[in-house]
């Protein structure tokens, strides 16, 4: 299976790159993939997207095994179970709220900026992660995720609108 | 760029690297991507075989894409002859060059469907109101936009012109009120969110030039009609 990605890439350096990620984070993918669906169908679409859209960024990716790189597969991964939960349509709403604490806990009594961003919700927080963690442009951001440039940007304005209530709210 | 202010609270601003800072120290460090994630699941043979038939779908429609530019090639070096002829010849240029306005479903689409090569015009915005400071911004050669911060919110302006196949898309019908006024002696369409208050977005198409901008705004309208009144162009 992954030679057919492998096939998709051009220089050694990101295909030995991209065959640690593989390795490494499968399990972590289709664990993802498993808390938002049941069908073993729907969690190989998920995956599937996610490697594909781990091939359009393996080259800037500089330490496979680090926090910050699994947390990059975990976001990918995340937001493309949203967008098929999305494209799915109907039980949207309850389903991306049932899911909506994958990745947070309560937020804590005394807020920092850190503890804001940590109290955000998901969809939120990985776009904060994505543009000043990860340093991506929106239009980067919108290629990864496999949105548009204009639904990027109105997410990373909405992430903002509510840091900023959850940072005036403690204020 | 690290130090620019990207958000701003009433009693604090907090810099693009201090945004980077918070992020990583409430999520890249946490227990919960630490251990939460650590299960470990081989894919099962019968998940590979799809995950591969799905990949060969993947690798058959690039080799279609590969055959599929070089037949554009072709066709793009037809076009050549036929751009050169608008490029010298304004009228023929004004009925080819545009973008259309669609209404489809429940959406306002603006469509550009055309391979012909673009101009080289570009906008900017020559007033900006005070308290408001660029955030962000990207230029290449067929587009430009700019995101601008303020108190009441976010600003973003930016311009497209028709080098692809391209597409915009706006308003859910019933969500937002549609007028037209006039910018600059042409035409722009006005979408103003009924939720949101202050909420609007304008568009202006330049049929001549294969152009399109808009401006997505969070203030009072009085603001955002002055920014819109100072969009100029290169040409």
């Amino acid at each position: 299976m992954l030679q057919i990605y492998l096939a998709l890439l051009n220089g050694e350096e990101e295909k030995t790159k991209f065959t640690d990620l593989y390795v490494r984070y499968r399990g972590l993918m289709f664990h993802i993939a498993q808390k938002f669906f049941e069908s073993e169908a729907d969690q190989e679409q998920v995956v599937d997207e996610t490697l594909h859209a781990v091939l359009k960024i393996v080259h800037g990716i500089d330490d496979p095994a680090s926090a910050k790189t699994k947390n990059l597969m975990a976001v990918i991964t995340r937001n493309k179970c949203i967008d098929l939960l999305r494209k799915r349509g109907g039980a949207e709403t309850e389903e991306l709220d049932k899911h909506a604490d994958v990745l947070s806990e309560a937020p804590p009594a005394h807020r920092s900026l850190a503890d804001a961003i940590a109290a955000l919700p998901e969809s939120s927080r990985d776009m904060i992660g994505l543009r000043y963690y990860y340093g991506y442009s929106t239009r980067e951001v919108a290629k990864i995720l496999g949105i548009s440039h204009s639904t990027a940007r109105k997410r990373l304005e909405l992430a903002h609108k509510e840091l900023k209530e959850l940072l005036v709210d403690e204020e | 760029m690290k130090k620019t202010i990207v958000l701003r609270t009433p009693t604090r601003n907090y810099t693009f690297q201090e945004m980077a800072e918070a992020y990583e120290a409430a999520v890249i460090y946490s227990p919960e991507l630490l251990q939460t994630y650590s299960a470990e699941r081989q894919p099962s043979a019968a998940l590979c075989n799809s995950i591969s038939r799905m990949n060969r779908r993947y690798l058959q429609q690039q080799r279609f894409y590969a055959v599929g530019r070089s037949a554009a090639a072709v066709f793009l070096a037809a076009l050549l002859f036929f751009g050169t002829f608008l490029t010298v010849n304004a009228e023929a240029r004004q009925v080819v060059l545009s973008w259309w306005k669609n209404v489809w479903e429940d959406r306002v689409l603006y469509l550009w469907d055309s391979f012909i090569g673009s101009t080289e015009t570009a906008y900017t915005l020559t007033y900006i109101p005070e308290g408001y400071e660029l955030i962000e911004s990207g230029q290449d050669e067929t587009s430009g936009y700019w995101i601008y911060e303020g108190k009441e919110g976010n600003f973003v302006f930016e311009y497209r012109h028709a080098a692809e196949l391209d597409e915009l898309w706006y308003s859910p019908l019933g969500e937002y009120t549609h007028w037209q006024i006039e910018v600059n002696g042409s035409p722009a369409d006005v979408y103003q969110d009924d939720y949101e208050e202050n909420t609007y977005t304008v568009v202006q198409i330049d049929a001549q030039r294969g152009c399109i901008w808009y401006l997505d705004a969070q203030m009072e309208w009085a603001v955002l009609y002055e920014i819109i009144e100072g969009v100029g162009s290169s040409l």
